[in-house]
């Protein structure tokens, strides 16, 4: 309550200052959501280098701009609709629309205006196909996920995560015009790798989501039926991650990268499974198992990534 | 929105190097923007 406290007293500080003075430009970027279009864009590069053929490279680094506009944009939208559940979430309340310092309306139409921008400019410079999935994840997002399923079901982000999928379709569409099994296959891994990633933050901001009224797992079901779904979902994640290696799709790098990096979030499962716990299932050594497996999901995705490209370039050297 | 003359300088010079700021970072979009239509322009035709 008192770290609620003081985030509302920090928020208000900033809030102030940007009456008196303006807006910095630092704001319109944080709309965007930075952090989240990193691991975006790095999966939309992967699609794009792990397709065959040869694309332009100013044509790739167009795509990879349109990609990264789009997950900003509809980050915009995003924090646009959610500005009520963000002023009274700590996680939250300092973005720039719960902080007072850009009006609502005009983060929706830059949202609408970026989304607008990138679409078009992706179905210029590669595809119809890459544009319309890049249409379809900023309208998953926005639309499906923030406005409908976020406040509607605990399974939100098991469906939502879909909108974070799409990046690796996206960039090996945008470098052939047409889908194959791969990009399928890598949405696969990330569908799968959201709801673990996402449950396990959701675990140590239960306080915040219950406070708002989101029904993100934990608040409805309770901290043990998560710690059990986080369980599941990785085991999952482990034979999906593992479907290349099936479908002769990848070499021993890849299946080496992804036995190891799985068996290690599974470890990190156990870890949250077995945390000490009271009888509903809440921690009792402030989530120390929650967060160490929240941070090791973001270096899985990356190293995951990595390993399916160097196992890539690695067969395209051996041929 | 504080009007300039109800600051103090050193907000007033705060105030100038956010507005500055806001639209360097506007030209530098609508550069790279032009930049890419111009480039595909190229590429495609």
């Amino acid at each position: 309550m008192s770290e609620t406290v003081a985030s509302a007293a920090q928020a208000e500080r900033i809030r102030f200052k940007a009456d008196r003075v303006g807006t910095t430009a630092k704001d319109w970027v944080l709309l965007l959501k930075p952090r989240v279009i990193s691991l975006v864009v790095f999966t939309g590069a992967a699609g794009m280098i792990m397709a065959p053929g040869h694309l332009n490279p100013f044509v790739a680094a167009v795509s990879i701009l349109c990609i990264c506009l789009a997950s900003g944009a509809a980050g915009a939208i995003n924090m646009w609709y959610d500005r009520d559940i963000d002023a009274v979430m700590q996680r939250t309340i300092t973005r720039p629309i719960p902080g007072g310092r850009i009006p609502p309306q005009e983060a929706l139409a830059y949202g609408v205006g970026l989304s607008c921008l990138s679409v078009c400019l992706m179905w210029m410079a590669t595809n119809a196909l890459a544009a319309g999935i890049l249409a379809f994840s900023i309208f998953f997002y926005s639309v499906i996920y923030t406005m409908w399923l976020k406040r509607s079901t605990p399974q939100n982000i098991v469906i939502g995560g879909a909108a974070g999928a799409f990046p690796p379709m996206i960039g090996w569409a945008a470098a052939t015009g047409h889908m194959a099994v791969l990009p399928v296959v890598m949405f696969g891994i990330v569908f799968f790798w959201t709801p673990p990633h996402f449950w396990s933050l959701s675990l140590y901001a239960c306080k915040d989501y219950g406070r708002a009224g989101i029904p993100m797992l934990p608040v409805v079901k309770g901290a043990r039926h998560t710690r059990w779904n986080i369980f599941v979902y990785t085991l999952v994640l482990l034979a999906v991650s593992l479907i290349p290696s099936f479908l002769r799709l990848s070499g021993w790098l890849y299946t080496g990268t992804a036995l190891v990096l799985g068996l290690g979030f599974v470890a990190c499962a156990v870890r949250v499974l077995r945390e000490p716990q009271d009888a509903t299932g809440m921690s009792l050594n402030g989530d120390k198992a929650a967060r160490l497996s929240f941070r090791f999901s973001l270096a899985y995705l990356f190293l995951l990534f990595c390993g399916l490209l160097a196992d890539h370039m690695l067969m395209g050297w051996m041929i | 929105m504080t009007h300039l003359s109800a600051l103090n300088p050193q907000e007033v010079a705060e105030k100038k190097r956010r507005q500055k700021d806001r639209l360097r970072a506007m030209v530098a979009f609508m550069v790279l923007i032009a930049g890419v239509m111009y480039g595909l322009t190229l590429t495609h035709f």
